[in-house]
């Protein structure tokens, strides 16, 4: 009884998670917040649902699976919001002005510069080899 | 009902079961309607990844609980399958939008919303003027413009300079003949990995 109690508090909590992921992605005002709300709540709602799972069937075919896939979404869920969350920012129509501090724009400036300057060289180099063979 | 709740079926009524199993599934397909609003409503392609993302995390979970409660665990590489396919779009979809790809939903007047806060707060002085990458693009192509010349300004460098793509660099009309995206992509993605491994 206490297994099957725990199963059900585990899956309710799941339920609300994932409710608060949806909300969260859906009030929140602006991308970034809305990349924060969804996935984190994401990642712990699985994971209480393979407890509840692993409560109920205890064998180790099922919980290899179960370990798979937490293991799975532990590792991937943070490279897919950094990777969101990179690209939001770096097309600039997402960024407004509700951030209060912008920490990265520094390193991002500096970084285009960069690509800038490599790419005259390229273009320079590219139009000295046009007039060399030319 | 021969389900995985032997012990609560058998000191409870079921009733409490079913109750508890349909407030529990209430509440995932109010999680799954939300997302599905945000995907339609998503102003830009990110946005509904992001709650397309959540969408299937709510159906893993759904998936989780299910198997939980009926105590069959072939739906468990079903959950697998589905994590995969929502890293490898979540993933594809960042990499390869572009700027052209923003604001996908015309903006209404009633879906803006003002932040008065910050803004109030930063025109009186109280908070620090945040200058994004935009206005400091423009300073460095206004210094460019005495070194280069003008075939800096026509081509549109400091535009194209923070797209973290290939693909994005191709659609731009006037460059795409000039460009060779192998040989573009490898410095910038070296310039862009140092330029984000300085900060982190």
């Amino acid at each position: 009884m206490i297994q099957d109690t725990i199963t059900l508090v585990m899956i309710a909590g799941a339920g609300l998670l994932s409710l608060a992921a949806a909300v969260g992605a859906l009030r929140f005002p602006d991308l970034l917040s809305r990349m924060h709300a969804a996935s984190k709540p994401q990642l712990f709602g699985l994971v209480l649902v393979m407890f509840a799972v692993t409560v109920q069937v205890f064998q180790w075919g099922p919980i290899s699976t179960m370990l798979l896939i937490v293991l799975f979404q532990l590792f991937t869920v943070p490279v897919a919001a950094h990777m969101v969350g990179r690209a939001g920012y770096r097309t600039k129509h997402l960024r407004r002005s509700m951030l209060y501090r912008d920490e990265l724009s520094d390193a991002v400036s500096r970084a285009q510069a960069r690509e800038v300057a490599e790419r005259e060289r390229g273009d320079k180099e590219r139009a000295d080899e046009g007039k060399h063979t030319a | 009902m021969t389900t995985a709740f032997g012990n609560l079926a058998g000191d409870y009524s079921s009733g409490t079961l079913v109750l508890v199993s349909a407030a529990v599934g209430m509440l995932f397909f109010a999680a799954a309607v939300l997302s599905v609003v945000r995907i339609i409503k998503g102003p830009s392609i990110l946005d509904r990844m992001i709650a397309t993302d959540v969408l299937l995390a709510t159906i893993m979970c759904g998936l989780g609980g299910f198997a939980a409660v009926s105590g069959r665990t072939d739906v468990l590489p079903v959950m697998l399958v589905i994590a995969m396919f929502g890293f490898v779009g979540s993933v594809s979809v960042s990499r390869y939008v572009s700027r052209s790809d923003m604001r996908t939903t015309p903006r209404t007047r009633r879906a803006r919303r003002r932040d008065t806060g910050s803004q109030a707060l930063r025109a009186s002085g109280a908070l620090p003027q945040v200058k994004d990458a935009a206005t400091r693009e423009d300073e460095i192509r206004h210094a460019e413009t005495g070194q280069a010349g003008a075939e800096v300004q026509a081509s549109g460098l400091g535009e194209l300079a923070g797209r973290p793509d290939a693909g994005a660099r191709a659609n731009d009309p006037g460059t795409a003949a000039e460009r060779e995206p192998q040989e573009g992509s490898a410095p910038r993605e070296g310039s862009a990995a140092e330029g984000n491994g300085e900060r982190a």
